[in-house]
């Protein structure tokens, strides 16, 4: 599987709660865009806080599409060293050697793993190098405060594979990682 | 009203400290100076010859100024800003001679910007410029900016955009280029 790191962010590299930013931004491309992605996907990787967000919002959500169907029943698997419980439907703890059980998990079939939000998460990926491919939507606003997805001293070369504007000032980027 | 324009070159880290060179900047013991480098398109050049087309001013904090001051204050047939008027911004400058056409703005920063805008002329441009452009940014006075976007993190650096400032864009241009920058222009939405 490919470790794909979903991400809504802002022109500061802020990614925390994009709930609170991003609605007023929301078009039909990033709508179908968000769909194509989740229909390719084969599984979810996360960490303890974006995980607990959306087993909160998830599982008593319905929509004509199937898209929270589709989140509901897709396998989670979720990063943390103190969470005992993952009740949400078809979830799974990674306690320990989270490198090896991701690196494992990779070899398992050839769909996406998604990752959004989680971002201590995502450092530990990118320090292993297990990141395959960055899905940028990037907001026409600045913050000033909040989490940003990529965090001081973490260093890493990309290679662009696609940008497209998504309609209300957003912008799609994609990237791989540069292995040369 | 004259619009400012700033143009940086920055990572996906937000990052626009030393772009261009090793020694243009260090400090903060910054060792990645020279990112923008491998990745060089003529359209870039392009892209600046356009801002510059509607631009007779240039608007600068004293670090870049004494950048492009030593590369092109002895160097008149070489300075691609000739013929364009300069201000730079410092509180520790005795002089602006060392670069022709240049003023100093040693106080009052934000009203005598705001001046500079409201007087007849064609738009303003900005580019490095960290902390000037941060007091600007805090307060409201940059129109547009056109962001060449490097598929690069860097990890540590100066950043283009403030801390606790909230500003809301419009997008009026995006491209890529085949070296995998993208270009993104963004007007100020208020």
């Amino acid at each position: 599987m490919k470790i794909v790191v979903t991400q809504f962010i802002t022109l500061d590299g802020v990614v925390e709660s994009p709930q609170d930013w991003s609605f007023p931004y929301w078009s039909d491309e990033t709508a179908q865009f968000k769909w194509n992605e989740l229909l390719a996907t084969e599984a979810h990787l996360l960490g303890r806080i974006t995980y607990e967000g959306f087993a909160a919002a998830w599982p008593d959500r319905t929509d004509a599409q199937g898209f929270a169907d589709r989140m509901n029943s897709l396998p989670k698997y979720v990063v943390s060293t103190s969470l005992n419980k993952a009740e949400w439907n078809n979830s799974h703890i990674i306690k320990t050697n989270v490198a090896d059980e991701i690196a494992e998990l990779k070899k398992q079939s050839d769909g996406d793993i998604l990752v959004a939000g989680s971002m201590t998460l995502v450092r530990t990926l990118m320090e292993h190098d297990l990141v395959d491919e960055y899905r940028l939507l990037t907001y026409p606003i600045v913050l000033g405060k909040g989490r940003r997805l990529f965090t001081d001293g973490l260093a890493a070369s990309l290679r662009l594979t696609e940008s497209k504007p998504m309609g209300s000032g957003v912008v799609l980027l994609r990237y791989e990682p540069d292995r040369k | 009203m004259r619009k400012i324009i700033v143009h940086e070159f920055i990572t996906l880290d937000g990052v626009i400290q030393a772009p261009g060179s090793a020694t243009e900047d260090t400090e903060g013991g910054f060792t990645h100076g020279g990112w923008t480098l491998p990745y060089w398109h003529d359209e870039i050049g392009a892209h600046f010859d356009q801002i510059f087309a509607d631009a007779d001013t240039l608007l600068l904090g004293r670090k870049t100024w004494q950048t492009h001051a030593e590369a092109f204050g002895p160097n008149p047939e070489g300075d691609p800003f000739s013929g364009f008027k300069k201000y730079v911004v410092s509180s520790t400058l005795e002089s602006a001679d060392a670069w022709r056409d240049s003023n100093l703005i040693s106080g009052d920063v934000v009203n005598e910007i705001r001046k500079l805008k409201s007087q007849p002329g064609k738009n303003i441009i900005m580019d490095g410029s960290s902390v000037l452009m941060h007091t600007l940014i805090e307060n409201d006075l940059v129109d547009e900016y056109a962001l060449h976007v490097y598929p690069l993190v860097l990890g540590n650096g100066k950043r283009l955009f403030p801390e606790g400032k909230r500003v809301n864009l419009k997008l009026i241009k995006e491209m890529s280029l085949p070296t995998g920058v993208v270009y993104q222009r963004y007007e100020s939405a208020g």
